[in-house]
């Protein structure tokens, strides 16, 4: 179901409540300010024949209306301290530039107007 | 009695390749549960198979064996390097350690030790938090025992 409003979706991110401010640092230099969901979702990575990894994979979901053109090999930078709930897992800390390695228009798990970004981290 | 010459041979894999400069104490034999990111670069080995290859037709018969042992280097990206370069150096330090290992025919339990290959999947992307690549390397070690006897070579 889509969010109604551009508010709608700010509250859905609202920082100290489940979202956190981020920075988006464009290749060709600039900056956005972008608020969204930080998220560390626990992955296995099975790759061979041997044992799989524990791991977690990276997103950050943000109201595409903040930042419209987001690319592939930019970077976001997020200060670990203001995630909630411990999303970054204890293993991330201080601030933290990301790359971004993939683009999700609108994600099915938010639904529609939001875009998430797959990261890396450094 | 001692162990079966299988994990005799398994465990004398293990002490050679902990310690080396890329992966360390972060040596794991025949895991089956998940390593954490704290655990690598580091390498899984796994006894894979024991085949009898030959035999002696006169009581008591000798009997010749091939153990495949598959060493799995596994590593993150390490910032600012290749994936490749990182996976590539555990592989020059494990293949140095056991072509010393081999020299000795694992300290007199194996006839010979030959190097089989190694196979590098596609590395993880999306699913992890840096991209994570293995190097699966293989080994077959052939050793023999008198039938009925094996925890001691023959």
């Amino acid at each position: 179901m889509a969010l109604e409003s551009a508010a709608d979706r700010l509250a859905f991110v609202a920082p100290g409540e489940f979202g956190v401010d981020a920075t988006y640092l464009p290749s060709g230099g600039g900056s956005v300010a972008l608020t969204g969901l930080f998220d560390t979702d626990f992955s296995l990575v099975s790759l061979g024949d041997g044992a799989p990894i524990a791991d977690n994979a990276l997103a950050f979901t943000y109201p595409t209306a903040q930042h419209a053109t987001p690319a592939r090999g930019d970077r976001l930078s997020i200060d670990m301290a203001a995630v909630p709930f411990g999303a970054s897992n204890g293993v991330l800390t201080g601030t933290v530039s990301f790359h971004v390695r993939d683009i999700h228009a609108n994600p099915p798990n938010a639904g529609a107007g939001f875009t998430a970004l797959i990261l890396e981290a450094p | 009695m001692a162990d079966h010459l299988c994990t005799q041979i398994r465990d004398a894999v293990v002490t050679a390749l902990t310690g080396l400069s890329t992966t360390a104490g972060r040596v794991y034999q025949n895991r089956s549960y998940p390593l954490g990111r704290a655990q690598t670069p580091g390498l899984l080995i796994y006894d894979l198979s024991d085949v009898q290859v030959q035999e002696t037709v006169t009581a008591p018969r000798v009997l010749t064996c091939e153990t495949q042992i598959a060493v799995i280097a596994v590593a993150t990206e390490p910032e600012g390097a290749p994936l490749d370069d990182e996976l590539d150096q555990i592989r020059k330090e494990v293949t140095v350690a056991m072509a010393a290992l081999a020299a000795t025919k694992v300290n007199g339990l194996a006839h010979s030790v030959h190097y089989e290959g190694c196979e590098k999947p596609k590395p993880s992307s999306g699913e992890s938090q840096k991209p994570i690549g293995e190097a699966a390397m293989s080994w077959v070690v052939r050793y023999g025992y008198v039938e009925g006897i094996p925890d001691v070579a023959a």
